[in-house]
C-alpha cells in the first residue's frame, strides 16, 4: 500500500517537472545533443529498453492488423491475402441506421462520466488530506478501493438486484412514498445509474495519484498560509487545489481522449431492448454486430474510427489547455 | 426469381462438389495402401487430436481422468488428445482457432450456426468434404443416413456434400422441450381448470395475481420468449422465421403481430406481467417462481426438475405442470411451439490438416454403430447402466443424482452419436416433466417449422448485418410497446423501418435457400 502511494507520489512530481520544464527551455533535437544526452544517461536509457520494447512490441506491431479494416478478412487467407474493399465497412457505419444514436450516446455518457466522475476522486483525495488521523484515513482509503478488486459481472448483478421493483433502491423510494418503478427499464435513468455506479467503483482508486499528490506538497506552504490567517478552507483553496492542477490537467487531458471509450463490459450486462434509445453505445453495437457474427473487419473499421475521434480529442484536449494555463502533456 | 435459382443451382452444386473434393481424393489415393481393419478396436499407434465444443465433466480436472474417454480410447483403439474451450466461451475459442490457423485433425462445432454455413469453411479450406470418406470408412452412419432420407438432406450442403459427423436427435419428442408452466397447486385451489385460450389464460393470471398474491403473476426471460411462438402463436406469429405452405415468412412483419403486442401490453399494464419484464434471467425467474411471486412462466422439462424441489421445500403442497401453448379459440391446436430440428447442434468435421483422413472417420464412425450408440448415450454396462428386460437402465448413482446430467456424462456423450429417447426418459426425473413434453408437444410446430437451411457465403455476407438490424428493432419496438412508450399508430413506421432495414432482401434470400433445401 504505502509503496504505492510512494511510487505514484514520484510519478506526480515527474509529471510536473516535465511538465515545467517543456515549457520553461524548448529543447533543440539536434543529433549532437542526443548523442550527448545519451551518453550520459547510459544506465537509464538501459532501464527504458524493456519499456520501449513493450510498446513496439505490443503497441506498435498490432497497429499492422489494422488494414483489415479495408479488407474482407478471413483467417486462412491472412491479412495480406484477404480482399481489398476500400472503405465499404465504414460506409457501412456511417449509414447504418442505429450510427447516429449510438456514436450520441457513447458521447453523452462519456461526456456525464467526466463531468460527474473526474471530479469525485478529487474531491475525495482532499476531503483525506484533511483528515489527521491516521488509521481512520487509512480504513477510509482502503474501503473505498474495494469496489475496484470486485468483478464487474459482479457488481452489475448487484446493480440489477438493487434496482428491480422489489429490489433495495425502490424500498428506498417506496419508504418516502415514492411509486416503484423497475429503473433498468427507464431509457431516462440509465446514464445515472451507469454513471453513478461507476463513481462508486472507481472513486478510491482513481484518488490514489492525487493522494500522493498531496504529500508532495511543501508544508512549509501552509505554514506560511496559516501565520498569514488563512483558514483551512482558504488554504485547501489556495494552496492544496494550485499545487494538484498539474496532476489534475494531465489525467483530464488523458482522460479526454478515451472520450468515445466506453466499455462494452458494463453496458452488456446491465442494458435491455427497452432502454436502448439511451444505454446503445458504440462498442455494445460492434460487440452485437461484429464479434457475434465474427465480422472481423467490419468490428476493426469501428475500432479505427474510435481510435481516429479519440486522438483528435486528445490534441485537442492538449492544446486548449495549452493556451488556457500553460501546461500541455508534450 | 425463385424457379431460375432452383435451375441454376444444381449445377452450381456439382462444380462446387468437384472443387470441394478433389484434394480429398488424392489425399485418401495414397492412404489406401495401409488400410485399417474396421474391426474395432483398431491396431494402430497414431494419435488424433480433437477440439470439442463440449465440456470435462467437473468431477474432473483431465479428460484424461474422465471414465467416459478413458473407455472410448479402449473400445476404439484409438488415441485421441482433446481440447475443450474455456467455460461457456466456445465461439470465442473456436474463432481463436480458426484464426490462428493450427486445426487439428476433428472439430466438433456448431456448423450451422456461423455465417456463412460449412460450406463457407469447406470452401475456404478449414474443413474438408467427407464424401468419400463416407462411402469408404463410416458404414455405420452411411447406414443411418440412408435408412432416414430426412436427416439425411438436413446433414449435408445445398451441393450435396457431407461436412460432418452430425450429432443427432433419434427421437421426435427429444425437438421438444420448452413450454408454458403454471402452479398446478394453485389451479386447482381457485378451482380453475388447464388453461387452453388467451381468455382461460387472462382470467388465471388474473386470479392469481388478485387471490393468490403473486406479484409477477406471469414470468418470462424475455430475450428467447416468443421465438417458439408463446402467445403470438394464438395470433398466428412467432418472433421469428417459419415457413407456411413452402414461403418464409418472418412473425414480427406479419400484421398479427400488431394483435400480439397489444394483448401484451394490456396484460402488462394490468400487473399480470413481471413489472422487471425486461431484466429478468434465468436465475431471477427461478427465484420468482420458488418464492411464489410468479405463478406462470415458460421454461423447460429441465426448468421443472431444478425449481420443484426448491418449491416443495417452501410449500410442500404445491406443483407445476406444464400447460399446452394458448390458443385464440377453443378447440384449435396451437399453430406453433418451440420445436427444433434433429440436427441442430452441428457435428464433428475433419479438417484439412488431418493427415489420415481413414483413421478420423472410422474413429467418428464409432458413435454410429450399435455398441457406439449404446455407448454413447448409457456409458458402460455394469457401470453406468445394466440391461433390465433389454431396457437400459442408468445405475441408481445417475438416477439418484442431484443433477442428472453432471453425474452421467462422466460416462456418456451426447453428442457425435445419435441421442436416445430411452436416455431422456430416465433424465426426466419427475413424472410432471414428462407430462409437460406430451402437453407441448401438442401443435402444429412442424407444419411450419424451417429445416436447418444454409445461406450461401454472398448471401449470409448480405444478409447478417440485415437480420442483426431487423431483430434489434423488432426486440426494442416489442418492449417499448409493452410498456407503453411506443403507440399503436406508430406501427406502420415500425414495419417501414423493418423495410428499410431490409426484411424484404433478407425474406427472399430465405426463401432462395429454402428452395435450393427443397432440391436437395
Amino acid at each position: 500500500m504505502r509503496a504505492t502511494t510512494r511510487t505514484g507520489a514520484a510519478v506526480c512530481r515527474a509529471v510536473n517537472e516535465a511538465a515545467s520544464q517543456k515549457i520553461k527551455t524548448q529543447s533543440r533535437w539536434s543529433l549532437k545533443n542526443i548523442v550527448k544526452d545519451f551518453k550520459r544517461h547510459k544506465v537509464k536509457y538501459l532501464m527504458l529498453t524493456p519499456v520501449i520494447v513493450y510498446f513496439i512490441l505490443f503497441c506498435y506491431a498490432p497497429m499492422y492488423g489494422a488494414i483489415i479494416a479495408f479488407k474482407d478478412y478471413s483467417p486462412l487467407k491472412g491479412i495480406w491475402g484477404s480482399n481489398w474493399v476500400g472503405l465499404s465497412h465504414f460506409f457501412d457505419f456511417f449509414t447504418s441506421t442505429y450510427f447516429r444514436r449510438v456514436v450520441g450516446n457513447t458521447f453523452i455518457i462519456s461526456l456525464c462520466d467526466v463531468i460527474w466522475g473526474f471530479p469525485a476522486p478529487i474531491l475525495l483525495a482532499l476531503l483525506l488530506n484533511e483528515i489527521r488521523g491516521s488509521a481512520f484515513k487509512r480504513i477510509v482509503q482502503t474501503a473505498s478501493y474495494m469496489p475496484h478488486f470486485i468483478s464487474l459481472v459482479v457488481v452489475c448483478g448487484i446493480i440489477k438486484n438493487f434496482v428491480v421493483t422489489d429490489g433495495l433502491f425502490n424500498d428506498i423510494v417506496a419508504f418516502f412514498g415514492g411509486t416503484r418503478v423497475s429503473m433498468l427499464q427507464k431509457p431516462e435513468m440509465f446514464r445515472t445509474i451507469f454513471v453513478s455506479t461507476n463513481i462508486w467503483q472507481q472513486i478510491g482508486w482513481d484518488s490514489i495519484i492525487y493522494v500522493a499528490a498531496l504529500t508532495g506538497i511543501d508544508r512549509q506552504l501552509y505554514e506560511a498560509a496559516s501565520i498569514d490567517g488563512a483558514s483551512r478552507f482558504k488554504q485547501t483553496f489556495y494552496v492544496t487545489l494550485p499545487s494538484l492542477v498539474p496532476t489534475i490537467v494531465v489525467l483530464l487531458i488523458l482522460r479526454l481522449g478515451q472520450i468515445l471509450n466506453v466499455g462494452f463490459e458494463k453496458i452488456i450486462l446491465l442494458y435491455n431492448e427497452s432502454i436502448y434509445d439511451t444505454a446503445d453505445v458504440i462498442s455494445s453495437f460492434v460487440y452485437r454486430r461484429g464479434l457475434q457474427e465474427l465480422d472481423w473487419s467490419f468490428s476493426t473499421a469501428v475500432g479505427l474510427f474510435n481510435s481516429a475521434v479519440n486522438c483528435v480529442f486528445l490534441i485537442g484536449a492538449n492544446r486548449a489547455t495549452k493556451m488556457v494555463s500553460g501546461l500541455s502533456l508534450w | 426469381m425463385k424457379r431460375s435459382i432452383a435451375k441454376v443451382f444444381p449445377l452450381f452444386g456439382i462444380v462446387l462438389m468437384l472443387s470441394a473434393c478433389v484434394s480429398q481424393t488424392t489425399q485418401d489415393a495414397s492412404k489406401n495402401k495401409d488400410s485399417l481393419d474396421a474391426k474395432y478396436p483398431l491396431q494402430t499407434s497414431q494419435t488424433l487430436t480433437i477440439w470439442d465444443k463440449s465440456q470435462v465433466n467437473p468431477a474432473y480436472t483431465s479428460y484424461t481422468e474422465q471414465p467416459y474417454y478413458q473407455e472410448l480410447e479402449k473400445r476404439t483403439g484409438i488415441k485421441a488428445e482433446y481440447r475443450f474451450p474455456t467455460g461457456d466461451l466456445h465461439r470465442e475459442s473456436f474463432n481463436l482457432m480458426i484464426a490462428s490457423g493450427e486445426l487439428p485433425d476433428i472439430i466438433n462445432y456448431d456448423w450451422l450456426i456461423l455465417p456463412g454455413g460449412p460450406e463457407k469453411y469447406v470452401k475456404e479450406g478449414y474443413i474438408v468434404c467427407i464424401n468419400e470418406a463416407l462411402e469408404k470408412y463410416a458404414p455405420n452412419l452411411t447406414g443411418y443416413l440412408l435408412e432416414n432420407p430426412d436427416i439425411d438432406r438436413m446433414v449435408k450442403t445445398d451441393g450435396g456434400d457431407y461436412y460432418c459427423f452430425p450429432t443427432l436427435r433419434g427421437d421426435e419428442t427429444l425437438n421438444v422441450y420448452q413450454g408454458p408452466i403454471v402452479r398446478s397447486d394453485w389451479l386447482d385451489e381457485l378451482g380453475l381448470s388447464t388453461p387452453e385460450t388467451m381468455d382461460d389464460w387472462y382470467a388465471m393470471l388474473k386470479a392469481f395475481k388478485e387471490k393468490k398474491g403473486a406479484s409477477a403473476p406471469l414470468s418470462y426471460v424475455n430475450q428467447y420468449a416468443f421465438e417458439g411462438g408463446f402467445l403470438a402463436g394464438s395470433f398466428g406469429t412467432k418472433l421469428g422465421f417459419y415457413q407456411q405452405s413452402g414461403v418464409i415468412h418472418y412473425g414480427p412483419y406479419e400484421p398479427q403481430w400488431k394483435d400480439f403486442l397489444v394483448t401484451l401490453r394490456r396484460w402488462y399494464k394490468e400487473g399480470l406481467i413481471d413489472a422487471d419484464i425486461a431484466t429478468i434471467d434465468s436465475k431471477m425467474l427461478a427465484s420468482r417462481i420458488t418464492s411464489g411471486k410468479t405463478g406462470a412462466v415458460l421454461g423447460s422439462g429441465g426448468n421443472i426438475g431444478q425449481w420443484l424441489p426448491t418449491l416443495l421445500s417452501y410449500e410442500p403442497s404445491s406443483s407445476l405442470i406444464g400447460v399446452p401453448y394458448p390458443v385464440l379459440n377453443r378447440g384449435e391446436t396451437p399453430m406453433f411451439s418451440q420445436l427444433d430440428n434433429s440436427y441442430v447442434f452441428g457435428g464433428a468435421a475433419i479438417t484439412s490438416q488431418c493427415k489420415n483422413i481413414e483413421l478420423a472417420a472410422r474413429y467418428l464412425d464409432y458413435g454410429y454403430s450399435e455398441q457406439g450408440r449404446m455407448y454413447h448415450n448409457f456409458g458402460i454396462e455394469g457401470v453406468s447402466y445394466n440391461l433390465v428386460d433389454d431396457y437400459p437402465k442408468y445405475s441408481d448413482a445417475i438416477l439418484g443424482a442431484n443433477d442428472f446430467m453432471s453425474e452421467a456424462t462422466k460416462y456418456i456423450n451426447t453428442e457425435m452419436s445419435i441421442q436416445d429417447p430411452r436416455m431422456y426418459e430416465q433424465r426426466l426425473k419427475y413424472p410432471q416433466q414428462k407430462e409437460a413434453i406430451l402437453a407441448w408437444v401438442k401443435s402444429d410446430a412442424v407444419k411450419y417449422l424451417i429445416p436447418p437451411i444454409i445461406p450461401t457465403e454472398e448471401e449470409s455476407g448480405e444478409m447478417t448485418r440485415m437480420i442483426n438490424d431487423i431483430d434489434t428493432a423488432v426486440r426494442e419496438y416489442l418492449l417499448k410497446f409493452v410498456f407503453g412508450n411506443e403507440s399503436e399508430a406508430t406501427f406502420d413506421d415500425y414495419i417501414k423501418g423493418l423495410e428499410r432495414d431490409g426484411i424484404k432482401r433478407v425474406l427472399e434470400l430465405k426463401q432462395a435457400s429454402l428452395d435450393r433445401y427443397n432440391y436437395r
